[in-house]
């Protein structure tokens, strides 16, 4: 898959404009502070339909304007080609594809794809669970729109139970009222887990052999999940154990005034060598365990989808010495189209610089200064 | 707000501005097109809002919009009174009525739980409906249960959930059959907008909870 054009909008710091692009490796170069990363973030808006972190939305509206608009035109092999456009405006947020509104964001998220990687993805291995939590939500709401649905259906049960269980602890409520939540949050939640369980066995097998790539040192890297509930046999059998959970933990829940089951607890184990790397690892470490887990995304996406999702490296080779730079252009050579940003030449691999298509950027300005050959 | 209407318009306007889904640009556009009706049209419409205020009232029985004591479904010997479709609101059973299929007696809820919104069971009219299935045994002496089916027709959402299994808890102890009507309407739907031929079906497929 591949964006073969762009319009912007009063998004962020960027100008208004109308790019042409295509297949192959972008580099795009400039100054810090210029608009690099707001560029490839635009890129992402249009793929997921939201901001990729917690920000709000309203915050990619450019200081002093009422709205931002994004259009994209991609390319993609299996579905054919799609036209789509994030408007947020004074009255709300407008989602189109082939100019039709879509009603919700699961309908959009997905139609086209992309993984950002950042060096905040050290994150993942070194903060805290919410960060390992968001990087399974934001592979898998663009891996499968049930994941979205249930995820925000058990948000919404889960919230409504909180305040059933607070109003029973201020004695508002009856302690039989906490129940007729429980079977929905079993359901969904349980689909949310056997998700997410299913996800970490598939990326935990590709991660490991891109870590042995990777490291010179041959670590062996094991990422495994860890859930709040014991893991049943079979994927089907999720509801019924945290259905059974939820139960056992009523009389504590009842007390706290707080659900205490679900996938909001979860965490991902990261082991080297058997050892945990979750907060201990080193940062060479940890940096290079966040990229096996990135490009064992997009290879998982790749197999899912039958296409390779759009890469967006975010000064990711200036962090990596010789070697591991060469390797991860190897690594990207695959997909359909990467955008990686520097803030000079010299930080990207020189075997690339001959096909590269160069786009710059000056104080929000875009210009594509030359084209990119895809790859034969 | 600084106004830059006349006293009378910019009053109507804030009385439109607090209908749901009307706000402040809406309101003026419905308030200057109210002011350019003719005569009669406006009094029409005054008086229909006067009139409906004063005469609709809810059903004695089921509580659906009536404008007498016991609602024309209620009073209809016809109708089957041993089947009750419970409903979350008086619009989705007008959905029901447009199919013409159902012909049974309705319970209104007036809205479905929801702790976020301050609401729990004894807000709605299960009480009411309790009462109304105990009072129809009592007439009906030593006989069968004269109540036979109960369908819950709440909307597929986390809190039409929670409300049928609320309402399932209940009334089963009772040894009435409680069903609840099958959602093959669309993920997150409103019965409201559900069309007819999806309606039929899921009352076809309606199973036991
Ligand atoms: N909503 C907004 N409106 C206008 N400008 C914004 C907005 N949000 C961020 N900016 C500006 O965008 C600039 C940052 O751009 P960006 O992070 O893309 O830079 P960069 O080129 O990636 O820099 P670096 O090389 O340091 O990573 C900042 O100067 C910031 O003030
Ligand atoms: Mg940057
Ligand atoms: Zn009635």
């Amino acid at each position: 898959m591949y964006l073969k054009g762009i319009s912007l909008q009063n998004y962020r710091n960027l100008q208004p404009v109308s790019l042409g692009l295509g297949e192959g490796f972008w580099l795009i170069l400039g100054a810090n502070g210029q608009g690099k990363s707001n560029f490839l973030e635009a890129i992402s808006v249009l793929c997921l339909g939201k901001a990729r972190r917690a920000e709000r939305d309203r915050d990619l509206i450019r200081f002093g304007e009422d709205f931002f608009r994004l259009e994209g035109k991609f390319s993609r092999e299996e579905r054919g080609d799609l036209e789509s456009v994030v408007r947020l405006g004074p009255d709300g947020k407008e989602l189109l594809i082939f100019g039709t509104p879509v009603g919700t964001l699961a309908k959009f998220i997905g139609e086209a794809s992309c993984v950002t990687f950042s060096s905040d993805d050290v994150d993942i291995v070194l903060g805290e669970p919410t960060a390992r939590r968001q990087f399974m939500n934001e592979a898998l709401s663009q891996l499968s729109q049930g994941y979205i649905f249930d995820l925000a259906r058990y948000r919404r049960c889960r919230d409504q139970k909180n305040k059933a269980l607070k109003d029973i602890r201020e004695r508002l409520a009856p302690v039989d009222s906490v129940e007729v939540w429980d079977q929905n949050l079993a359901q969904y939640g349980g689909r949310v887990c056997a998700r997410r369980a299913r996800f970490v066995r598939q990326i935990s097998e590709l991660s490991a052999k891109i870590y042995a790539r990777l490291s010179a040192e041959a670590e062996g890297l094991q990422v495994s999940y860890e859930p709040n509930v014991s893991a049943p046999e079979e994927a089907p059998q999720w509801p019924e154990a945290m259905l059974q959970a939820i139960v056992e933990k009523r009389p504590e829940e009842i007390r706290r005034g707080m659900s205490l089951v679900g996938p909001q607890r979860d965490d991902l184990s990261i082991t080297l060598n058997g050892v945990d790397g979750r907060g201990f690892a080193s940062r060479g470490q940890a940096r290079t365990i966040a990229l096996a887990l990135r490009l064992a995304q997009a290879q998982l996406m790749r197999k899912q989808t039958g296409e390779w999702p759009i890469l967006l490296l975010d000064d990711v080779f200036a962090e990596l010495d010789e070697t591991r730079r060469a390797l991860l252009s190897e690594m990207v050579s695959e997909a359909g189209q990467v955008f990686a940003t520097a803030a000079s030449e010299g930080d990207v691999p020189a075997l690339e610089q001959r096909q590269m298509g160069l786009i710059t950027l000056r104080r929000g300005q875009i210009e594509v200064e030359k084209t990119a050959e895809a790859a034969a | 707000m600084p106004s830059y209407f006349t006293r009378p318009l910019s009053r109507l306007v804030a009385e439109l501005e607090k209908l749901p889904g009307v706000g402040p640009k809406s309101a003026q556009r419905l308030a200057f097109f109210i002011l350019r009706m003719n005569d009669e049209e406006a009094q029409n419409l005054a008086q229909a809002i006067v009139e409906a205020k004063s005469h609709v009232q809810t059903c004695r029985v089921c509580f659906n919009y009536t404008d007498q004591d016991i609602c024309e479904i209620c009073r209809d010997e016809r109708r089957d009174t041993g089947c009750i479709c419970v409903v979350a609101d008086a619009r989705d059973l007008v959905a029901f009525e447009r199919t013409n299929e159902y012909k049974g007696r309705y319970h209104v809820l007036q809205g479905v739980i929801s702790p976020m919104d301050g609401i729990g069971p004894e807000r709605l009219r299960i009480r009411e409906l309790q009462q109304r299935i105990a009072q129809a045994q009592q007439d009906n002496g030593s006989g069968a249960h004269p109540v036979s089916e109960i369908i819950i027709a709440t909307n597929p959402t986390i809190e039409g959930d929670a409300t049928a299994m609320y309402l399932a808890g209940i009334l089963k102890p009772l040894g009435i059959k409680v069903t609840r009507i099958a959602h093959g309407m669309p993920v997150g739907g409103d019965l409201d907008y559900a069309d007819q031929a999806t309606l039929i079906q899921s009352l076809e497929w309606r199973r036991e909870i």
